[in-house]
């Protein structure tokens, strides 16, 4: 009896310790609750007055589009599972922690207020299952990070590593403290049933049974769960790696505009002129174009530095970067985060951002292949930061080189980069019966020549096989002739957008005084221009790049490719501006199959993936130094073996047919437009 | 320091020039540009005015159209700008010379600089002419200029060599190739041009009556078009001997 008594009265005893116990640990978690929450709440304060500090631009429009493409992509990780390898491990690391975090929170109340029971044997399964992926996940990053030393991620000293590694390690000790703290929970407790189903913890049980320190080794790995689990939203306010709060905003900021016609729109101020006449001159010394200092960026231009993971995809695919240029996508959006401003900054005081933050060698060296933006998980937008530090180089202070000085003048004059009297535009048809719109206006095609089809002696022969296709297939058009100008692509590109302008008015009035409706161009550039950048200008059109044509000819019979008896093998080099601006892979392969002995072998990049020639982004008209992008492409072109690589491009084959000179190969291997292929194989 | 610019508007050097009916120089359609030399002139004006202090004026005679590569030497940097309205006044280097010296006369200045010739009709005199007139030295075929001190120390190219001179300011300089590499125009710069000082006067104005120019163009011609090469193809020994009877016999330079 007494025994009886005894024993009760412990019992009592022990339940009051354990309501005290649990009082204090209430207390105790509240405390570092709230300083966890409040350090997470400055944290995304400190950063939204950052980009508060940065110029406005309206991404709330569309907001279900916004929505659903940012849930594919979280929640789906569409983009990340491009790439197997590192795309399974993000999906492991992000769907693991995620449902886990479901049940470490029950966990952790359930800890506190031990009335809560939750005895649901498949949700301790998931929640099971789910950690696994999650330590599995950071097991495989910070095996790809220090044991592989993947090139991409830039591995760098402790320094820099320590942050990363307190994340891995602290993720993986919060999930493995979890699973011994719920076995040694449940032996404690008796709730060993409920982790029946459970791998880990179910085998951590049966490792624990009878185990009389159960009860102490729980509030051991309690608390090691507790500590990393808030610690991790303190880490969010001290560490720049914030990647997990900004990348679902930065998917749902996306850019919703077609890629082609990413590059905004700047006030260059003539619009309005009679009514800014009497602008005081203070206002005239703060007028820039483009980006200076770093808060001139608009704030989601910004909140990609937060947003990216530097996983290192968009410098792996960058052909200034794999050219050995000092130009890397992913470092250009970490040195900007470095350089974000803080609260209270003086924007005077503020470093310009082309020369003192972003060297402005790294500024030119981009191609706007788009190859970066194609490969970003998070849709960054990198090629517009440089267009607006080009725009800032160009239009507000005037430094930049001076092959590019000569473009713009010779676009000035005479509406070509080549400089060729603009007069003259229209005579690489003479003798070809070629109709001009003046005299024929009612045709159904205006074919946009451009410029290199109209002044390059080489190009001209792309020009001429587009006359001779469609003469043959009987498409009504005519040609512009000396009435056309240079599409501008490449001096907005350049940065220097107020010459774009003025050739985009001078182009949408003469098309519109036509009535123009379709237009063909036999360049992609002036196909995207036409087509994506245009209607910010006023001028709508349906464009249509001369292989689209083409393939639909085929198609409708309209021509007929016959074989010479010889096998041709050949491979095919995307452009940027028809493929990744424009996801046309398709229309030129057809052609290529059409082609009566004509084999083609892909090149190993190739669609989506494809190395951009060098010439895209202004590039064509400026010096490059170092190994050469042209080169490096013509390379991967002659691993195929190759008889002929064909082109959709006037820039790609100029830079091709350089690069097979630079290997000594321009005897043995052509370089051919698909419509020089087409002309040569008709009937 | 006060510097003026004599400026010409030009032909562009890829302009196609053709003979009206009447056999004059066909204006229509061409692209007019700031005389390329002219343009080393401001540029070497603006460097000097960074550096020094002072101010820049750019003085053109021709017709309204002359405007345009006024603001274009505005949007430059230049301060202000003087066009001497001829209208279509047929000019000579005589009469040129004569107005810009008179328009000049009523100005203040340490320097002029200009081009030491125009690209369209490469006469290479205004500029002399001008400083005559004017009385004071000058130095031309620049490539190199440096002021201090009320003198200028100048660089020119004489045959197979340079020659450094030195002068007492106020003198005109004109400016050759390789002088310095004239800057593009911000934005900033084309939008202040706009609504920077354009003086147009008449002959009237300065008080001249019309010029007659001394020297008159006669007639104009095009050069003969150039004609096609020849590819000589078949065995090297024959095509060899066919070259050299070409060469002979048609080409007559062996």
């Amino acid at each position: 009896m007494t025994k009886l008594v005894s024993t009760r009265k412990y019992t009592v005893i022990i339940d009051e310790v354990k309501g005290h116990m649990n009082i204090i640990n209430i207390i105790i978690f509240l405390a570092l609750g709230l300083f966890a929450v409040y350090s997470l709440v400055m944290g995304i304060k400190e950063r939204y007055e950052k980009l508060a500090m940065a110029m406005p631009e309206n991404r709330f429009d569309q907001p279900t589009e916004r929505l659903w493409g940012a849930l594919g992509n979280v929640l789906g990780q569409r983009r990340l599972l491009r790439e197997r390898g590192a795309g399974i491990m993000h999906v492991f690391i992000f769907w693991g922690v995620s449902i886990f975090a479901i049940g470490l929170v029950l966990y952790f109340l359930e800890g506190l207020f031990p009335v809560i029971k939750f005895n649901n044997q498949i949700f301790y399964l998931l929640i099971d299952i789910f950690g696994i992926f999650g330590i599995l996940g950071m097991v495989i990053a910070g095996w790809r990070r220090w044991v592989a030393k993947v090139p991409r991620l830039d591995v760098g000293p402790w320094e820099e590593e320590k942050l990363i590694v307190a994340l891995t390690v602290g993720i993986i000790l919060m999930i493995a403290s979890y699973f011994i703290g719920s076995a040694a929970n449940a032996v404690a407790t008796g709730t060993e049933e409920r982790y029946a189903l459970a791998p880990v913890t179910g085998l951590l049980v049966n490792a624990f049974a009878g185990m009389t320190a159960a009860g102490a080794l729980y509030q051991v790995f309690y608390w090691l769960a507790v500590l990393p689990a808030l610690g991790l939203l303190v880490f969010f306010r001290y560490s720049p790696l914030v990647h997990p709060l900004a990348a679902p905003l930065n998917l749902y900021f996306r850019n919703l505009q077609p890629r082609g016609g990413q590059i905004k729109k700047i006030n260059l101020g003539d619009e309005d002129e009679d009514e800014d006449e009497d602008e005081d001159e203070d206002e005239d010394e703060e007028m820039n174009f483009g980006v200076s200092k770093i808060t001139d960026y608009t704030w989601k231009q910004l909140l990609d530095c937060y947003a990216c993971a530097e996983c290192g995809r968009c410098q792996d695919n960058c052909p200034a970067n794999l050219s050995g240029k000092p130009l890397s996508p992913k470092k250009v959006i970490l040195t900007l985060r470095e350089h974000l401003p803080n609260k209270g900054d003086n924007k005077a005081d503020l470093p310009e951002v082309a020369g003192e933050i972003l060297s402005e060698d790294v500024i030119w060296a981009c191609t706007n292949c788009y190859a970066c933006q194609e490969h970003c998980p998070q849709l960054n937008e990198h090629i517009n930061k440089l267009i607006d530090l080009r725009r800032h180089l160009v239009l507000d202070v005037s430094e930049f080189p001076g092959e590019a000085q000569l473009a713009f003048t010779n676009m000035e004059r005479n509406s070509n980069p080549w400089g060729v009297g603009w007069t003259t535009r229209g005579d690489w048809a003479d003798g070809l019966d070629v109709p001009l719109m003046e005299d024929n206006p009612d045709v159904e095609y205006l074919f946009y020549v451009g410029c290199a089809g109209s002044f390059d002696e080489r190009i001209k022969n792309v020009a001429k096989s587009m006359v001779k296709i469609m003469q043959a297939a009987g498409v009504s058009f005519a040609i512009l002739g000396s009435e056309e100008k240079c599409c501008g692509d490449s001096a907005r590109r350049l940065g220097n957008e107020y010459l774009f302008k003025s050739l985009v008015d001078e182009n949408i009035e003469t098309m519109n005084g036509y009535g123009v409706k379709k237009i063909i161009t036999c360049c992609p550039h002036c196909f995207n221009s036409l087509k994506n950048e245009y209607p910010q200008f006023g001028g709508n059109y349906e464009v249509i790049h001369h292989t689209q044509l083409i393939s639909k000819l085929i198609d409708e019979k309209k021509i007929n490719l016959q074989g010479t008896g010889e096998k041709l093998n050949l491979t095919y080099h995307d452009s940027c501006m028809l493929g990744r601006y424009n996801n046309e892979y398709d229309a030129p392969r057809k052609i290529i199959n059409k082609i009566p002995g004509a084999s083609l072998k892909e090149m190993e990049r190739n669609r989506n993936k494809a190395f951009c020639c060098g010439a895209g982004g202004g590039r064509m008209w400026l010096e490059e130094h170092g190994t050469r992008i042209n080169v490096m492409r013509t390379e991967q072109a002659l691993e195929t073996n190759p008889d002929l690589v064909a082109v959709n491009c006037p820039f790609c084959l100029t830079m091709i047919e350089d690069g097979l000179k630079d290997k000594n190969q321009e005897e043995n291997v052509q370089v051919k437009d698909i419509a020089e292929l087409v002309a040569r194989y008709m009937q | 320091m006060k510097i003026l610019v004599c400026l010409k508007q030009t032909f562009d050097t890829e302009a196609k020039v053709v003979l009206d009916g009447n056999g004059k120089i066909d204006r229509k359609g061409v692209s007019m540009i700031v005389n390329p030399y002219d343009e080393f002139a401001v540029e070497e004006a603006l460097k000097i005015v960074e550096k020094d202090g002072g101010s820049v004026t750019v003085i053109s005679v021709g017709d309204a159209g002359a405007q345009d590569a006024l603001r274009q030497a505005l949007a430059m940097g230049a301060d202000d700008a003087v066009l001497v309205d001829v209208g279509d006044t047929e000019l000579d280097e005589y009469s040129t010379a004569t107005i810009l010296a008179k328009a000049i006369s009523g100005m203040e200045y340490d320097l002029i600089l200009g081009g030491f010739r125009a690209i369209d009709d490469g006469s290479a005199q205004v500029c002399g002419r001008v400083a005559e007139i004017l009385n004071i030295p000058v130095v031309n075929v620049i490539t190199k200029l440096e002021v201090a001190g009320g003198k200028a120390t100048a660089t020119r190219e004489i045959e197979g060599g340079n020659e450094v001179v030195e002068v007492a300011l106020p003198a005109v300089f004109t400016a050759q190739k390789g002088l310095n590499e004239p800057r593009y125009p911000s934005m900033k710069g084309i939008m202040k041009a706009k609504k920077k000082p354009l003086a147009k006067k008449s002959l009237a104005d300065l008080g001249l009556d019309a010029i007659a120019p001394k020297v008159k163009a006669i007639s104009f011609s095009l050069p003969e078009a150039r004609q096609a090469g020849k590819v000589l193809q078949g065995e090297v020994a024959d095509t060899t001997a066919e070259l050299a009877k070409l060469l002979r016999e048609e080409a007559k330079v062996i």
